[in-house]
């Protein structure tokens, strides 16, 4: 398995920031593909995805992995994910450490696992069992959840540490769901990032969401706010293996302009602790 | 003594009260076995979960659920206005979350919505037909029998030789509807954002082809390339074809222009890459 090159500041491909991203592809650094986007689709989707990583390095971050699920993952979908990850050579390959679907139902949300050492190890077994068919990294990552499962008898922090220790993948660390979990079940989130395996952390997610009915919800339709920002400068020089940061908008989409002005200053205000946020100049 | 129940039991107990609302309600109430196979112990958890937030958790899913349905079926949404949200949560009780992707959805909804067209749900009256067209552009676009076919660079050679030895029919990703309204009026409306006061009923043949960019192209076709459309499949010879539509079109008149005309139409089709020429013997 290849070393994951250090790629910068990127941008969740979405269809309607195609123009935008293709007319601004100096400014990105990498793009994340939504892996089921480009599995069971029309044969243009396949010709998209090839044409994108022909231009941007690619990450495909997938979501119906549904690795806490009490049983093996699904082998068919797994040699999907391998197949375009053959076609497309992502960079490294991510799903969500929760659950999606049990025998008959299929939710369509990332739902919270039990924070319990059994649970760990369902997941950490699921995550191996993914990560030894693919040729590329594997990570995951933290979700947002609105309600903790009564039977969990471990901490959020501890349940995650456990999960990509016992697995040793790596972890794609979303700041807004920190801060979004630490607002909405009340706990600290620097203590919660001070007591998560941060050396494991290679690319970092982050977004906005808003407020309804005393809830901070993670929409992803929203500037990245300012705490969340401020919780990656406070933390990127414990993360040595970071090798990408990333602003996903799924709706609500800005002009180009704003949204490139907003990468740039997260860039900027990245570069001084993480020197890779530095755009290469004629090397890009 | 505490029972031992497995973790996939506890996750499918916690997914059913998420997205089953009598089963929540059966299990807030303590209603006597709303999930049989779930211990005391574990409804006794379930009871114990966050209930404003799961209750948003589930408003969510539901909310997740139909907005897939309105992305993919958006002018069958269209023409239901309020009355989708007010059908989503029978549609959620009738149809529990199977599939994650929106082409999915979409087609469940689209078979829940079949049982109620009739006396429940007769406007507007071009309702079943959007229905049948956005359906259709699912299932060319996200179902085919095969990927999209390319055109041919040059028109296929056809002559009265061929008429024996070749067998055309609609090659995968096409497919043709006959609808009872004006569609084009419909969608026109639809653009504009403006519901449409009075819709021309008028039959109409859609021609639908699914090309290998993603688009989808559609032709009106009049009823008698539709009747030849129809009387293509893959047990008949293109004179079968012929014969069958001439038995549809012109009972009694001689056959010849006929023959010339399909002919025409057959190599125009197939350089289209809606019909596909199979050699007879194949």
């Amino acid at each position: 398995m290849r070393e994951p090159s250090v790629l910068g500041v990127g941008l969740g491909y979405r269809q309607e920031l195609r123009e935008a991203i293709l007319d601004a592809a100096d400014s990105i650094d990498f793009l994340e593909l939504i892996t089921d986007q480009y599995i069971d689709m029309p044969p243009h989707k396949a010709v998209e995805a090839r044409e994108l990583a022909d231009r941007f390095p690619i990450l495909l971050h997938g979501v119906d992995l549904s690795l806490g699920t009490d049983q093996p993952p699904d082998t068919e979908y797994v040699k999907k994910i391998q197949r375009l990850a053959e076609r497309i050579e992502p960079e490294w390959v991510s799903d969500h450490l929760c659950f999606t679907q049990v025998p008959g139902l299929n939710l369509g949300q990332l739902t919270p696992l039990a924070f319990t050492p059994e649970t760990a190890e369902i997941a950490a077994r699921n995550i191996r069992l993914v990560a030894q068919e693919l040729e590329q990294p594997f990570a995951v990552e933290n979700i947002s959840y609105y309600f903790r499962v009564p039977w969990s008898t471990m901490s959020e922090a501890e349940f995650i540490t456990e999960v990509v220790t016992r697995a040793d993948c790596h972890l794609l660390l979303d700041l807004t769901n920190v801060l979004n979990n630490a607002t909405n079940l009340g706990f600290d989130a620097a203590d919660f990032l001070d007591r998560i395996p941060l050396e494991r952390v290679l690319q970092v997610h982050l977004a906005g969401g808003y407020w309804q009915d005393g809830v901070l919800l993670d929409t992803h339709s929203h500037p990245v706010p300012a705490q969340v920002l401020k919780l990656l400068l406070d933390f990127v020089p414990r993360m040595p293996a970071l090798k990408a940061v990333m602003v996903e908008r799924d709706q609500n989409f800005p002009p180009p302009a704003e949204l490139l002005a907003e990468l740039d200053g997260i860039r900027q205000a990245l570069a001084p602790a993480w020197p890779p946020a530095l755009p290469c100049g004629d090397d890009r | 003594m505490s029972e031992r129940v497995s973790e996939l039991r506890r996750q499918q107990a916690l997914a059913r009260f998420l997205t089953d609302p009598l089963a929540r309600q059966a299990v807030l109430a303590e209603q006597p076995d709303p999930l049989p196979w779930a211990g005391r112990e574990l409804r006794d958890q379930l009871r114990e979960l966050d209930r404003k937030r799961t209750s948003m958790y589930s408003r969510l899913l539901l909310l997740n659920r139909m907005t897939k349905v309105t992305d993919a079926l958006p002018l069958v949404s269209w023409a239901l206005g309020q009355r989708l949200w007010e059908l989503a949560p029978e549609y959620n009780r009738c149809c529990p979350p199977r599939r994650p992707k929106k082409q999915h959805e979409a087609l469940a909804f689209a078979g829940f919505l079949r049982t109620k067209l009739g006396p429940e749900l007769d406007e507007p009256a071009w309702l079943a037909d959007v229905l049948h067209y956005e359906v259709a552009v699912l299932r060319i676009r996200f179902f085919p029998d095969g990927p999209p076919l390319p055109a041919l660079p040059a028109a296929p050679t056809l002559s009265r030789e061929d008429l024996h030895r070749v067998r055309p029919r609609l090659s995968p990703a096409n497919c043709l509807l006959a609808l009872d309204h004006d569609l084009e009026e419909i969608g026109a409306c639809f653009e504009r954002g403006e519901p449409p006061s009075r819709v021309q009923q008028r039959q109409m043949f859609l021609l639908l082809q699914a090309t290998l960019e993603g688009n989808i192209r559609q032709d009106e076709v009049n009823p008698a390339v539709a009747v030849f459309l129809g009387a293509c499949s893959p047990e008949r010879t293109l004179a079968e074809v012929i014969g069958q539509v001439a038995r549809e079109l012109e009972p009694g008149s001689p056959p010849k222009t006929l023959h010339e005309e399909c002919l025409a139409l057959c190599v125009l089709l197939a350089q289209r890459g809606v019909l596909t020429l199979e050699a007879v013997g194949r």
